[in-house]
C-alpha cells in the first residue's frame, strides 16, 4: 500500500503549527519554524524511504507499475522502486499451481480428501453425452498463470474465466463421444480435454497454462448405475463365454489331430506288418515247396506229423474215435514227459 | 505587505496544484474518457500519464479487461419440442469508451443491455436446432476413435448417434456470436465469445431420461449376452465340424493304406500258392491247426487218421 506522504506530513505541520499559536518573539518562531522544517524533511525522508522499498514473498511474482504503465515483473525478494506513488505495485500472485474442482468440492483440501457435491457442483457433474445420454463427472484442472501480465490485465476474473472455459469445454469433449466411450476410454478424453481446454484458454490470451487436468470421477448416474453395470457384466460373460469356446476349440482340435496321426501311423504300421509278413511267408512256402518237390510224400508226412506233434499236446483231452470198433480209447497227455505210446 | 505575501501564497498554491491536475495516470487494466464540461472529448487506451487541461476536464475510469456475462440457467425447447435447459457465458468489453459511456453509461446499463440481445437470440437459435445439433460439434462419434464398439449395431438409439450432425454445437454457437455482436457493438462492447457453459435436461424430464438410459442398456446387456452364447456356439460348431472332418479323414487314410497293404499281402500269397496251390492248400491247413487255440478243449481223432496209422502198424 502507497502512503500519501504530502499528506501526511501536511497534517503534521498542520497539527504542529496549531499547536504553537499565536505571535511570539521572532527568533524564537525562527527556531520553531526551523524545527518543522526539520521534522517535515525527515518524515518525508521517511516516507519515501517506506514507499521505496518493497517486499514480494517467496514463492510470488509481482508486477510493478510506473504511472500505471507496465514496468516490470519482480521475483521474490527485497526490491527498490521509485516512491510516492510513481511506481505501484499490483498484488503478489502465488508461482505455484492453482486448482480449480468440477463436480465436487474438497472441504479439506489436502487434508484427508474429504469431498462433497453441492447442489451447484451436481449441476456441473452431469454432461450430456453424444448419444444423448448424461454422464456423472467429477474432474479438476490444474493451472498456473504463466504470463502473469496477460493474466491481470486481460481477464477481470481469470479464475471465473477458467472455470467457465473448463465447463464448456467438457460439454464439447463429452458431447462428441459416445457414453461408452466416455467410460472405457478416459486417458484418450483426458488428453482431449486438455489439449481442448489450452486451446479454448489460448484464444483468450490471459496467459493461463495449463498444467494438469485429472478425471476423478467418470460414471453413469446413480438412477442408471446398476443398469450399466450390468450391462459390463453382460460385457464380461460375452468375453467368458466366447473364451470357454475357444478354449474348447484349442483343446479339442490339436488332439484330434494328434489321434489322427497316430490312426494313419498305426494304418501305416499295419500295411509294413502285413506287407512283410505276406512276403515272409512267400518265402517260406517257396523254401518248403523246393524240398517238398525233391523229396514229396515224405516231406509232407513229416510235415504232417510234426504239427500233430505241436498240436495234440495242447488239446486238454485227446478221444480217439474207431468208427469200425466203436470203442474210445483215452490218452491222457496232459502230463507233461509222458510218452504218446507208453499208455498203450 | 502580509496581504500581499498571503495572495502569493495562494497563487502558488493554485500553479501547484494546477500542475498536478495537468496530469493523470492510466493503469494497465483501465482506460479513461476525458469529460470537458460533462462532454466526453477523448478516450485515452494507453497505460501511463497523460496531460489533460487542468480543472476544466474530468477523467472517468472504465476497465480494459474483459468481463463475463451470464444468462442463466434457460428452459428452452428445442425444434423438436425436447425440452433443454441451457446455460451461455460471455465475454466482453469496453471496446469504444467514449460510446460506451455515452449510451450505456453504467456496468448495469451494460448487462441489461446484453441480456436484452443475447437472450432472445439464444432462445431463437436453441429452438430453431434440435438437441443432438447442440451436443455434438462434429461426427467424430461416428468413427472409430470416438465410437463404441457397439457402434454399427441396429439399436433404438442408432439412428440418433449416426444422424448428421449438419450446423453443430460450434457453428451454433458462432453464428450466435456474429448476431450478437453486431447489435452490442452498437453500445461500445466487443462480444469477444458465446460459450454453452451448460447443456443439460431440466429437471422435470431428468427421471424420464434415466429410465430410457436404464431401458437402453438393459437392452444392450441382452444383446452382448446372446452374442456371447451366438459367438460361442459358432465356435463350438466350427470346432465339430473340423473336427469330424479331422477324424473322417484319418479314417479314409487308414483304410486306404490298410487296403493297399492288404492288396499287396494278397498279391504276394498269390503269387507263391500258386505255385503249387494243392500243397499250399496242404500247408495252410497245418497252420490252421497251429494257430488254432486247443485249450479246454477234447480233441478227437479217427483212428484210421494219419496220426494213428504209425501206431497200428507198431501193435501188429
Amino acid at each position: 500500500m502507497s502512503l500519501e506522504p504530502q499528506e501526511l506530513g501536511d497534517q503534521n505541520d498542520h497539527r504542529k503549527s496549531t499547536a504553537q499559536p499565536g505571535p511570539s518573539s521572532p527568533s524564537r518562531s525562527r527556531t520553531v519554524r526551523n524545527v518543522l522544517i526539520l521534522v517535515g524533511m525527515l518524515l518525508l525522508m521517511a516516507a519515501g524511504a517506506v514507499t521505496a522499498v518493497y517486499n514480494v514473498p517467496a514463492g510470488h511474482r509481482a508486477v510493478v507499475l510506473r504511472f500505471g504503465k507496465f514496468l516490470r515483473i519482480a521475483g521474490p525478494g527485497l526490491h527498490l522502486k521509485a516512491p510516492f506513488g510513481i511506481d505501484r505495485l499490483i498484488d503478489a500472485v502465488a508461482d505455484k499451481t492453482e486448482v480449480e474442482t468440477f463436480g465436487f468440492r474438497s472441504v479439506r483440501p489436502g487434508i484427508g480428501n474429504k469431498v462433497v457435491k453441492d447442489p451447484e457442483s451436481r449441476k456441473e457433474s452431469l454432461v450430456l453425452t453424444g448419444d444423448l445420454s448424461v454422464m456423472d463427472v467429477e474432474w479438476t484442472v490444474e493451472y498456473t498463470p504463466q504470463d502473469l501480465r496477460k493474466y491481470l490485465f486481460n481477464a477481470h476474473d481469470p479464475v471465473q474465466l477458467i472455470r467457465d472455459t473448463a465447463e464448456s469445454v467438457l460439454g464439447q469433449i463429452a458431447g462428441d463421444r459416445s457414453f461408452d466411450h466416455l467410460l472405457r476410454n478416459r486417458e484418450e478424453v483426458r488428453r482431449a480435454y486438455r489439449d481442448g481446454l489450452q486451446a479454448a484458454l489460448d484464444r483468450y490470451d490471459c496467459g493461463i497454462r495449463i498444467v494438469e487436468v485429472r478425471l476423478r470421477n467418470v460414471c453413469p448416474p446413480d438412477a442408471v448405475r446398476d443398469a450399466a453395470n450390468e450391462v459390463n457384466e453382460a460385457r464380461q460373460e460375452k468375453e467368458r463365454l466366447i473364451n470357454e469356446a475357444l478354449e474348447a476349440y484349442g483343446r479339442e482340435i490339436p488332439r484330434a489331430r494328434g489321434e489322427a496321426s497316430a490312426t494313419v501311423d498305426s494304418a501305416q504300421g499295419y500295411a509294413v506288418e502285413r506287407v512283410n509278413k505276406a512276403r515272409g511267408e512267400a518265402s517260406r512256402f517257396s523254401d518248403v515247396l523246393k524240398e517238398y518237390r525233391r523229396a514229396g510224400e515224405v516231406t509232407k508226412k513229416r510235415l504232417y506229423l510234426e504239427a500233430c506233434r505241436e498240436v495234440i499236446p495242447r488239446a486238454k483231452n485227446v478221444i480217439v474215435v474207431d468208427s469200425k470198433q466203436k470203442n474210445t480209447l483215452s490218452l491222457d497227455l496232459d502230463r507233461p514227459g509222458s510218452s504218446k505210446g507208453g499208455e498203450k | 505587505m502580509k496581504a500581499l505575501k498571503t495572495a502569493f501564497v495562494i497563487i502558488f498554491a493554485a500553479a501547484l496544484a494546477g500542475v498536478f491536475d495537468l496530469f493523470f495516470s492510466v493503469s494497465e487494466y483501465e482506460q479513461a474518457v476525458i469529460t470537458r464540461f460533462g462532454a466526453p472529448i477523448a478516450s485515452v487506451r494507453e497505460a501511463g500519464l497523460h496531460l489533460k487541461a487542468p480543472f476544466i476536464d474530468r477523467i472517468s475510469r472504465l476497465e480494459k479487461r474483459s468481463f463475463r456475462w451470464d444468462s442463466g440457467p434457460l428452459e428452452i425447447s428445442d425444434r423438436d419440442g425436447v425440452p433443454v435447459r441451457v446455460e451461455v457465458v460471455a465475454r466482453w468489453r469496453i471496446a469504444d469508451p467514449v460510446r460506451f459511456l455515452q449510451i450505456a453509461g453504467t456496468y448495469e446499463q451494460a448487462y441489461a443491455r446484453l441480456d436484452d440481445t443475447i437472450d432472445p437470440i439464444i432462445k431463437d437459435r436453441v429452438s430453431a436446432n434440435s438437441l443432438p445439433e447442440l451436443v455434438r460439434s462434429s461426427e467424430l462419434i461416428d468413427q472409430g476413435a470416438a465410437g463404441s464398439d457397439d457402434a454399427g449395431m441396429p439399436g433404438p438409439d442408432a439412428r440418433e448417434v449416426h444422424r448428421k450432425i449438419v450446423p453443430g454445437r460450434d457453428r451454433i454457437m458462432g453464428s450466435m456470436l456474429k448476431e450478437a455482436s453486431g447489435s452490442v457493438s452498437r453500445f461500445g462492447m466487443e462480444l469477444i465469445d458465446l460459450k454453452l457453459r451448460r447443456l443439460s435436461y431440466p429437471e422435470s424430464i431428468t427421471a424420464k431420461v434415466f429410465e430410457r438410459m436404464v431401458s437402453e442398456r438393459k437392452l444392450r446387456a441382452a444383446r452382448l449376452r446372446s452374442e456371447g452364447e451366438g459367438r460361442k456356439a459358432e465356435i463350438l460348431g466350427q470346432m465339430e465340424k473340423e473336427l469330424r472332418g479331422i477324424r473322417s479323414e484319418a479314417a479314409r487314410s487308414a483304410e486306404e493304406i490298410q487296403g493297399r497293404a492288404d492288396a499287396e499281402a494278397a498279391r504276394i500269397y498269390g503269387q507263391a500258392y500258386n505255385k503249387d496251390p494243392e500243397f499250399a492248400a496242404f500247408m495252410k491247413t497245418l497252420e490252421t491247426y497251429r494257430e488254432t487255440n486247443l485249450e479246454n478243449t477234447t480233441l478227437i481223432l479217427g483212428t484210421d487218421s494219419e496220426f494213428f496209422k504209425y501206431l497200428k502198424g507198431m501193435k501188429r
